[in-house]
């Protein structure tokens, strides 16, 4: 049986979630975009460069009939400019979905709590599907469960990092806490993280530099494909209890004697 | 008419709306695009009768790469 991502009213059946940012090319970007299995791909807001507009293409004419959309508010550092850049979204795309982003420092990209908060309650209260990317703070994701979000997405560590998940025990208070979707965004580096996010409980994983930024993107996409489903698998099948001391695997009785 | 367009000035000669101004911008390149002016969205449907004002501020914006 199918078991679904359920975002709103969107299900989709994989869990991984790939932004379109800084492959080599554009021929590259979308073999791994598929090789990756993603439904659901991240996309930016930025000005119109005036003066090239009739050369310059949007990342619509390669996207938009293969994968849904998922924009967000990257860049922005306020709550004013985020809500601000969800309705430019909106008015582009024709969707009410949103990754919310809205950074508190330039130096560590990490969220800023309160102005996220209160973009999120404003952007649920006009009807947005939103889609926090916030710290890894069981009480924040708490909270913004509460105000209406469709799912939340944790740090693993900040963006781009490729240090995995830096902290496992609020990610399983999450879980506990949360019953919204929870979807790991940034910090993931390579397969073996994304399963162990999944392994945690989390119900999808976002990621870009992770692939954009390997050596082979493509197989590196194929690695995560292939690594949220084992992570999901072995949370759902539930691990063996971890012990200090060893339990035989084999037969301890009928030993032969020498 | 004096205006500012993603940042920068811009003169038009005479009484615009925003769909001929963005038509001149763009030519027929206008998917995934969205326009505010004096920090309001502008929908699609406004585009015809919204005439451009002296002084307005207008952001034009497209979809791109993102994470």
């Amino acid at each position: 049986m199918t078991e679904f991502l359920k975002l709103g009213d969107r299900k989709l059946s994989s869990r991984l979630l790939v932004g379109t940012a800084r492959y080599p090319n554009n021929a590259m970007m979308l073999d791994a975009l598929v090789a990756s299995g993603t439904e659901l791909v991240t996309v930016s807001i930025r000005r119109i460069d005036i003066d090239a507009a009739k050369q310059e293409g949007g990342i619509l004419d390669l996207v938009s009939d293969k994968f849904t959309l998922l924009p967000n508010t990257a860049g922005c550092y306020t709550a004013k400019d985020a809500i601000f850049t969800a309705n430019l979204s909106r008015e582009a795309l024709g969707t009410n979905l949103i990754k919310l982003e809205v950074i508190g420092d330039e130096k560590t990209l990490l969220p800023d709590s309160e102005e996220l908060l209160r973009a999120a309650r404003e952007l649920v209260a006009d009807g947005f599907d939103v889609m926090p990317y916030c710290n890894d703070d069981p009480i924040l994701c708490m909270k913004l469960a509460d105000a209406g979000c469709v799912a939340v997405m944790p740090l693993g560590s900040p963006i781009g990092s490729g240090a995995g998940i830096r902290n496992p025990y609020n990610f399983r208070i999450i879980r506990e806490r949360v019953d919204i979707p929870i979807i790991v965004d940034a910090g993931i580096g390579t397969a073996s993280e994304a399963a162990f996010a999944m392994e945690l409980g989390c119900d999808g994983v976002l990621l870009n530099s992770a692939i954009s930024g390997a050596n082979d993107p493509v197989r590196m996409a194929r690695a995560f494909r292939n690594g949220v489903l084992a992570g999901r698998d072995a949370y759902l099948a539930g691990r063996i209890p971890m012990q200090y001391h060893a339990t035989p695997s084999s037969p301890t009785t009928g030993l032969v004697q020498s | 008419m004096k205006i500012e367009i993603n940042g920068g000035p811009k003169t038009l000669e005479k009484e615009t709306t925003l769909l001929v101004l963005i038509r001149d911008i763009l030519e027929e390149n206008m998917n995934g695009i969205a326009v505010a002016i004096n920090g309001a969205v502008i929908p699609k449907t406004k585009w015809e009768i919204t005439y451009i004002q002296n002084d307005d501020r207008i952001e034009l914006v497209r979809a791109t790469q993102g994470g």
